[in-house]
């Protein structure tokens, strides 16, 4: 499986570099504006995402793929594995970009960006880990090309619920009622158990695929 | 010894078309051919070899093991060259040895970089300004370098010169006597086959008509011509795809020695048809 994660990293490589200059952009934005940001850093995710799965689906190397010697469960568990490894070094960046970006202009007078909290942080977990999930399985049940409009066509109807969430509000008095560690481990959890159940249905849909 | 590849009643059915009973053995060390129309069914039986699509009916075993149960294990033994080679575009030929190698344990670095230079194919050019001839050239190259024991050719010779289809005839068999390893070569230019191939399995509209080695293919069918004051209808019907010209007819059949004995002592000719004829006949008047 791991193999399978090199060669999606390696074979996106090109056009995930690409993507850094913009996360740098984007939370240069978030800092200075905050608005949007984490809806944005949804999509970012789900770009580097399915990188080499658009790649493999936009060339036809799909063939390729599912000659080597792999079973389609491991080609699942692999990009499962890819969206937690590049989701957790997108995050990790962010994190870094922020303190470093942040630390300046509090020094300065400034404060805090109100996303670079407890609250903001589990809002962007939350809507990565929602989003990725439903992307994924329907990918791997349609195909990338119809997988992205029945994808959409998901999420439109999930997006009231999502902006709900979004508005950081909700999340910190939930935060403030019950503590920190309760609310954020409840998130994990939570998010831990979509992500899990995602992927076994997007086992289960890939071993019926044809190619 | 295991045979590297047992279909038995195999099945797979798609709206307007179904594969059907299609039974055949590759022993060990041997070319098979697989032969037929566009649309007979070869892209098919080679896609369930690769456990691309799922078999309806029947049993498929590969190196004595489950092609779909045991998938990782059968195709780390299995070359591949599919009809139109596609990979990462962006990479270059020996980034995509680099990218293959981690998936196989028997992966031979110094045989790649030797197949690169074998094929004339450049380990800095990027993939996506490769010819077609070239392409394949690198898909081949990919399958040869793990030592796979069985290669699944599928229709690698189409669109391709004579020069370079001569080329990749010689690299199988050279590679078949170096590895002891075995081919499965579908192909519709029978031309490749009646030099290199062993065995010959010719499906047509998702049927099996025939899967034996190429010498019984060979000297077991027979052409027949023969002028049209012959041609009635017993022998219409006795031979297969009947075509009818103004200096007489042309057909063939499956037995050669009941053709001697049916056409005895007229004035019919005999002969040795190659595999297009048989291809070709079977199928309808060429």
């Amino acid at each position: 499986m791991l193999t399978l994660v090199g060669k999606d990293l390696r074979a996106g490589a090109l056009y995930l570099a690409v993507q850094v200059p913009l996360l740098g952009l984007q939370v240069g934005e978030g800092l200075l504006t905050g608005k949007g940001f984490v809806v944005r850093s949804c999509l970012t995710a789900a770009i580097l995402v399915v990188t080499a799965q658009g790649l493999e689906w936009n060339v036809g190397a799909e063939p390729f793929v599912h000659s080597l010697p792999v079973s389609r469960g491991d080609v699942v568990k692999a990009r499962y594995a890819t969206f937690l490894l590049l989701s957790g070094a997108w995050l990790a960046l962010m994190a870094v970009m922020a303190l470093i970006f942040a630390s300046i202009v509090v020094t300065r007078g400034g404060v805090w960006p109100a996303w670079f909290a407890l609250d903001g942080a589990l809002t962007g977990v939350i809507c990565v880990g929602v989003f990725i999930p439903i992307f994924l399985a329907c990918v791997f049940r349609f195909g990338m090309g119809k997988g992205v409009v029945v994808a959409t066509m998901v999420l439109g109807v999930l997006a009231p619920l999502g902006i709900r969430v979004v508005r950081a509000g909700d999340l910190a008095g939930v935060i403030a009622a019950v503590g920190a560690v309760p609310a954020a481990a409840a998130v994990v959890l939570t998010i831990g158990f979509i992500i899990w159940l995602s992927m076994r249905l997007s086992i289960r849909f890939y071993e019926r695929r044809e190619f | 010894m295991t045979n590297v590849l047992e279909l038995r009643g195999v099945g797979k059915k798609y709206e307007g078309f179904a594969l059907d009973d299609i039974s055949l053995t590759l022993p060990p060390g041997v070319i098979m051919g697989l032969i037929g129309p566009n649309g007979a069914g070869k892209s098919t039986i080679v896609k369930l070899i690769l456990n691309l699509v799922h078999r309806d009916a029947g049993e498929l075993r590969v190196f004595g093991l489950d092609a779909a149960r045991d998938e990782a294990a059968v195709k780390a033994r299995i070359g591949f060259v599919h009809e139109v080679p596609a990979f990462y575009p962006h990479m270059t030929i020996a980034g995509l040895g680099a990218l293959v190698a981690p998936f196989y344990p028997r992966w031979d670095e110094p045989r790649f970089r030797q197949l690169l230079k074998d094929f004339d194919l450049p380990p800095r050019k990027r993939f996506w300004r490769l010819s077609r001839g070239m392409r394949t050239k690198v898909a081949l190259a990919l399958a040869l370098s793990h030592h796979a024991e069985l290669l699944v050719l599928d229709e690698p010779t189409s669109g391709l010169d004579p020069v370079f289809r001569r080329e990749l005839l010689e690299r199988l068999t050279g590679y078949i006597a170096d590895e002891g390893a075995s081919v499965l070569f579908s192909t519709h230019i029978t031309a490749d086959l009646e030099r290199t191939a062993d065995y010959v399995t010719f499906v047509q509209d998702g049927r099996l008509v025939f899967s034996s080695t190429r010498d019984e293919v060979m000297d077991g069918w027979a052409l027949v011509k023969g002028p049209l004051a012959l041609l009635d209808d017993d022998t219409r019907t006795w031979l297969k795809g009947v075509e009818v010209g103004p200096l007489g007819f042309v057909g063939v059949s499956d037995d050669i020695g009941a053709a001697r004995r049916r056409f005895a002592g007229q004035d019919i000719i005999i002969e040795r048809p190659s595999l297009e004829d048989i291809m070709c006949y079977t199928r309808r008047p060429c």
